[in-house]
């Protein structure tokens, strides 16, 4: 069963009536409709988050064009230009790609307007202490992922851990996932608080590790300018900033090396700055610090593996893993310990003790105990010496079973996408139509509108009823026929007719003339 | 561990205290002469010097000055947005 995210009929006339106001073109509004109410139902906005959304792209949003793209975006499939506020969809992308993926391409764009404010600023936007500049590339991935989401479903058999399919910037997508690996988050509530704006995502990723702000800010500014040398190699659009192969291949190794190794650390961060409270605690945070390390491991793995094949250089994996090899084991060392000690549980002589150890191990520093209580470790039964196996059987990605920790909300059945992203997907081949079929196209188009709307007239009473509410609501593109409205569509299939007729004159007179030339 | 750690460890209760601040590196960059260059979180660039010491580029010297800037643009956001996927062989040759 797909989705059910359009049930609230006054949620949906709202947003409809709010969306029939703005001032791109008509035949888009159903489409946006649609992309806010799953963007509403997917991330659970509430009232406020709705409405500043609704009053960005009020602002923000002015026309909406499949076209050709501009020269200087010429490889993009889609553009949101805040300084025109215009949206393009490239023609000949649209033309051949399949109904989802253009929809999901007209949503990443919406999500950017729904990001800009009246003066031109994305919410989004984050100064990079580090690079000192504005940076965007963190933006794009958190709007990439989270439009994703609203389209295609995602499939458990794919991978228990992570969720990499995108189809614009596929391969730095997994940024997100290494966030939610690395701060123990689940997909939905990272995009939920991602997709607001740059404060509302450090607020809820510092909350969660419960680490100062500033500490956040310098994992999301470190991971951002790594991302940066990513997409500068990998989606670079700016001739001034041309690289050769081999110099790609440089800035892949370094990024990927520099957003494992910054993961890696704040998962060993938060390994030491939790606070445990009880052995309960201890070996809950314990499940949650291995799930996270394992899916870390999976989600760098399947990237640095995707790089070193794409590129076809063996040395991208053997680069990634040797610079991050020590802090992968130190993290693996510390996990393992702290397991040990959980293990030997029962062999403690108090809850505080075991706490200690506790802290000793996810220090890092338990190798280190014997020094204080000689032979210390072998008296509680602790053994550090650990076989390949035992590690295995503690840190093996597969065959685990880690169920409690998976999103709910990463399994999905997904989306009816048999109206909106067909609809979208015909009016891209509608501008493939020469005038004279558009024209007659429209024509036979209003046509079957206007009796199909007919047809779902209510009796009498229930228009009667329907016209007194409606005359209390704006009257939009959607709306059920009233009366009045019935006279004016009823001259309308007149017109139409009328037109239709005379179109059909002047074709038969053109095709006279055409004939008439070829007989010459 | 890093020596900074080792120093904030408790041996009493095996916690650290995470707030002395440690200078970290945040990415490496390799220009097209095959240098590393790192961008560390004090904000500045450095390099190694033989011995493997970190040694910071000034930009009063205008070859530093000049490899600063070449690194920075690196970490600059270029224009892109719902770009198709690279067809590596493609991109190769450009």
């Amino acid at each position: 069963m797909p989705k059910k995210y359009d049930l609230n009929e006054s949620l949906k006339s709202y947003i409809e009536g709010r969306v029939d106001k703005m001032k791109f073109d008509d035949e888009f509004k159903p489409i946006v409709c649609d992309i806010l109410l799953r963007r509403i139902h997917q991330y659970e906005l509430d009232e406020y988050k709705m409405q500043i959304d609704l009053a960005c792209l009020e602002e923000s949003l002015q026309k909406v064009n499949i076209s050709k793209m501009p020269d200087e975006y010429g490889n993009a499939n889609g553009l949101y230009n805040p300084v025109d506020k215009t949206i393009t969809l490239a023609k000949d992308y649209a033309k051949r790609c399949t109904p989802e993926e253009l929809y999901q391409t007209f949503t990443h764009e919406i999500y950017h307007a729904l990001t800009h404010t009246q003066d031109g600023s994305d919410r989004l936007m984050s100064f990079n202490q580090y690079t000192g500049e504005m940076n965007t590339s963190l933006l794009e991935v958190f709007i990439e992922k989270a439009s994703y989401k609203t389209v295609f479903p995602t499939q458990p058999k794919e991978n228990a851990f992570i969720n990499h399919h995108a189809i614009g910037y596929a391969d730095v997508t997994f940024v997100v996932d290494a966030i939610e690996a690395a701060y123990g988050v689940s997909e939905q509530e990272l995009l939920k608080n991602g997709i607001q704006d740059r404060d509302t995502l450090k607020h809820f990723l510092s909350t969660s590790a419960n680490e100062l702000p500033f500490r956040t800010e310098e994992f999301l500014d470190s991971l951002e300018a790594n991302l940066t040398l990513l997409n500068n190699s990998l989606y670079n659009l700016d001739p001034n900033k041309r690289m050769d192969f081999n110099q790609m291949d440089m800035n892949v190794k370094n990024g990927l090396s520099g957003i494992y190794s910054i993961c890696e650390d704040k998962i060993q961060d938060r390994m030491m700055t939790y606070s445990i409270k009880s052995v309960e605690d201890a070996k809950e945070f314990l499940d949650r610090i291995t799930f996270d390390q394992k899916k870390l491991t999976v989600i760098m793995m399947d990237r640095i593996e995707k790089f070193a094949e794409d590129f076809k250089d063996p040395s991208i994996s053997q680069s990634v893993l040797s610079n991050n090899m020590s802090a992968i084991q130190e993290t693996n060392k510390r996990i393992i310990h702290t397991h040990e000690v959980i293990r030997n549980e029962q062999n403690f002589p108090s809850v505080s003790k075991l706490i200690t150890l506790c802290n000793w191990a996810r220090a890092g520093n338990l190798v280190n105990y014997d020094m204080i209580e000689e032979h210390g470790l072998e008296k509680l039964g602790i053994n550090l010496e650990k076989s390949d196996e035992e590690i295995d059987n503690i840190l093996a990605v597969k065959g685990s079973s880690f169920e409690k920790y998976l999103d709910p909300y990463y399994v999905n059945e997904g989306w009816d996408n048999f109206v909106a992203p067909v609809a979208l997907k015909k009016i891209a081949m509608d501008k493939e139509l020469s005038p004279f079929q558009a024209k007659m196209k429209n024509i036979f188009t209003r046509i079957s509108t206007i009796f199909s709307k007919q047809k779902a007239l209510p009796s009498a009473e229930l228009i009667h009823e329907e016209s007194e509410a409606a005359s209390s609501q704006t009257s939009n593109n959607f709306g059920a026929l009233t009366k009045e409205e019935l006279e004016i569509f009823n001259k309308k299939v007149e017109r139409v007719i009328k037109d239709s007729k005379e179109n059909q004159e002047i074709t038969d007179s053109q095709n006279t003339r055409e004939n008439n030339q070829e007989e010459r | 561990m890093e020596n900074n750690e080792q120093k904030n460890f408790s041996y009493e209760t095996g916690e650290i205290n995470k707030e002395i601040e440690e200078k970290k590196v945040i990415t490496k960059i390799t220009l097209e002469n095959g240098k590393d260059y790192f961008l560390y979180s004090d904000g500045k660039i450095y390099e190694k010097d033989e011995e493997g010491n970190l040694v910071q580029l000034n930009n009063l010297n205008s070859e530093s000055k000049k490899t600063i800037d070449k690194i920075m643009n690196k970490l600059r956001s270029t224009k892109f947005d719902v770009v198709r996927k690279p067809s590596n062989n493609e991109e190769r040759e450009l």
